[in-house]
């Protein structure tokens, strides 16, 4: 690995909004993570405490509720999150775009199975808004 | 980069979106079909082998995302992307990363997009070609006003005085007589120059009923190319078509052929690939070519229905390689054939009819095809253009399409939104667009008029 790829994949992630990089050669193991926030997906329409209490996917892949480099499970349900904390991935490929909670909640239940696909807007977790 | 494929993923919605899909399905190919929010409910969707939901309703979110519709090659494993009409179809840049990825652009080379993408590169290109463009400035005029008089005087009047950074409509002016020039000059490039920031202004010989005419081509990656004749679009309203048809009425077949050839002749020329299709502006027995779409166009029907060429499965076998299954000796005209645009909107004050499709009874018999993602209960959106369907007679004669389309027109039904249909009623009725001799201005002449009667009562 040179300064030079390094560079390259730093210039990749600002061309292409990604947040974070990971690559494994061998033993070689490089984390590349961007000071700014990763790009989000489109701003949620504002919810009202008691109306549809579903999170929706802001991407579309397969559907991941772990990091594939974590050796953690899923945490079980329900649990509370905040917002901004992610809940889950859409995967393509190596490509992981985080799904993030819009506002503090408490996911009650999983309305998709892990490494299912999922596209835009597809309902992921039932929710009790905080 | 042409190779053989075996999943579509369709980059478009609607009518055209489901016409890509029936194509791919003859040809034994699996269709992806990716949608917005808004369009999970089109009739493409429901029949493609699968379908993802990309994005919002809004198209720079959904349909124009590069990127996006990159992502979702890769996770279909779609190997050939159709661009249909509209949206990226026409954007060079995204031809060429989807042949990076290492798909394949069902379209022309990125390089020939970007070179008719360009008005000033693609006259240079046609004018090399041999293909007659509108005589004029090559490029801004001059300040000497001795040299702006040469090259009027060259382009021959009446002319029009343009802004180059102008458009739709404004900033320029017409210039009957040699007098005016100098005057004409100083005001638009003022103008222009206030306008759009930019006082470069240039002078065409300015066409006072011009038709448009249209020549359909296809070329494959060996270095055939044809013409499949031409199509007639000059009912047109703010430089939208309304009603198409094809062969275009009274002009010498001798004249077309010598055209359609040197388009071809320019395809091969440019490296071109695909289906194309070169606009000219026509006046007294002369063609003006005006631009180069490098697409499948919403009336290719009409070219499909004289000549038996599915014009949409032809770009699906080129982009895979093969090479075109007929020369141009082989191509022959039958009969005639009009379009209708069916839009969803006021039919004579043309507001969008967004909403709830309530029923739609489609019209058939002889000579009749319905291009359309219509169904009963099916919502239109809010968000995108307007055309709900396309309605084709075909006939032996022009009368006879007119006759079948004046049938087919009655016997539509589309409740729950309101649609130009009455506008077609009475275009077919009138007696202008009967004689087929009328120009680009034919129908807002005909809504102007309309308009000024009905103020008057």
């Amino acid at each position: 690995m040179t300064d030079d790829i390094a560079a390259r994949l730093e210039m990749l992630m600002v061309c292409y909004g990604i947040g974070e990089l990971d690559l494994e050669e061998g033993d070689f193991r490089l984390h590349l993570r961007h000071r700014a926030p990763p790009a989000e997906g489109p701003p949620a329409d504002p919810v009202p405490a008691a109306a549809a209490a579903v999170l929706r996917a802001t991407a579309f892949g397969t559907l991941r509720l772990s990091h594939p480099a974590g050796a953690a499970p899923a945490p079980s349900l329900p649990r509370k999150v905040r917002q901004g904390e992610i809940v889950a991935y859409a995967a393509i490929g190596p490509l992981l775009r985080p799904i993030v909670a819009e506002r503090d909640a408490t996911l009650v239940r999983l309305l998709h199975a892990d490494g299912a696909e999922i596209g835009y807007g597809d309902q992921l977790f039932e929710v009790r808004w905080s | 980069m042409t190779r053989p494929f075996g999943t579509v993923l369709i980059a478009n919605r609607g009518e055209i979106a489901l016409r890509i899909l029936r194509a791919c399905r003859e040809l034994g190919l699996k269709t992806v079909a990716v949608h917005s929010e808004a369009d999970r409910t089109l009739r493409h969707v429901g029949l493609a082998d699968r379908a993802i939901c990309i994005g919002p309703a809004p198209s720079t979110a959904s349909y124009l995302d590069a990127q996006a519709l990159l992502l979702a090659a890769r996770h279909t494993g779609a190997d050939a992307i159709h661009p249909g009409y509209g949206f990226l179809s026409e954007n060079a840049a995204f031809a060429g990363m989807v042949e990076e990825a290492g798909l394949v652009f069902i379209g022309p080379p990125a390089q020939a997009i970007a070179l008719m993408g360009d008005k000033v590169s693609a006259k240079a290109a046609m004018r090399a070609a041999g293909v007659p463009c509108v005589p004029g400035s090559e490029g801004a005029l001059p300040d000497d006003p001795a040299e702006i008089v040469a090259i009027a005087g060259a382009t021959g009047y009446p002319l029009i005085v343009k802004a180059a950074g102008g458009g739709g409509g404004r900033g320029m002016r017409v210039v009957r007589r040699p007098e005016d020039l100098l005057n004409a000059v100083a005001v638009t490039r003022e103008e222009a120059g206030r306008a759009f920031g930019n006082p470069a202004i240039y002078v065409e010989r300015f066409l006072e009923r011009p038709r448009h005419v249209e020549i359909q081509v296809l070329a494959d990656a060996h270095g055939n190319a044809v013409y499949l004749g031409e199509r007639d679009c000059s009912s047109q309203r703010r430089h939208q078509k309304v009603i198409e048809e094809a062969p275009a009425p009274g002009i010498d077949r001798a004249l077309i052929d010598a055209i359609g050839r040197r388009c071809a002749d320019a395809c091969r020329a440019i490296g071109y690939r695909g289906a194309g299709t070169f606009e000219f502006l026509y006046q007294d027995g002369e063609f003006f070519f005006i631009e180069m779409n490098t697409r499948v166009q919403v009336e290719h029907p009409v070219t499909e229905m004289v000549t038996g060429i599915d014009i949409v499965r032809e770009q699906l076998r080129i982009a895979q390689g093969e090479p075109l299954g007929f020369a141009q000796e082989d191509i022959r005209l039958s009969g005639h054939a009009i379009e209708c645009r069916i839009n969803a909107e006021d039919p004579f004050r043309f507001t969008p009819s967004p909403g709830r499709v309530e029923r739609f009874v489609a019209p058939g018999g002889f000579g009749i095809r319905v291009d359309s993602h219509l169904y009963c209960g099916y919502e239109v959106p809010p968000h995108y253009d307007s055309l709900v369907a396309k309605l084709i007679a075909h006939g032996a004669t022009r009368q006879e399409a007119m006759a079948r389309m004046r049938r087919a027109l009655d016997e539509t039904t589309i409740d729950g939104i309101r649609t130009n249909l009455p506008l077609h009623r009475e275009l077919l009725d009138e007696p202008g667009f009967g004689s087929g001799d009328f120009d680009i201005h034919h129908l807002e002449r005909l809504l102007g008029e309309r308009r000024s009667h009905g103020e008057q009562r």
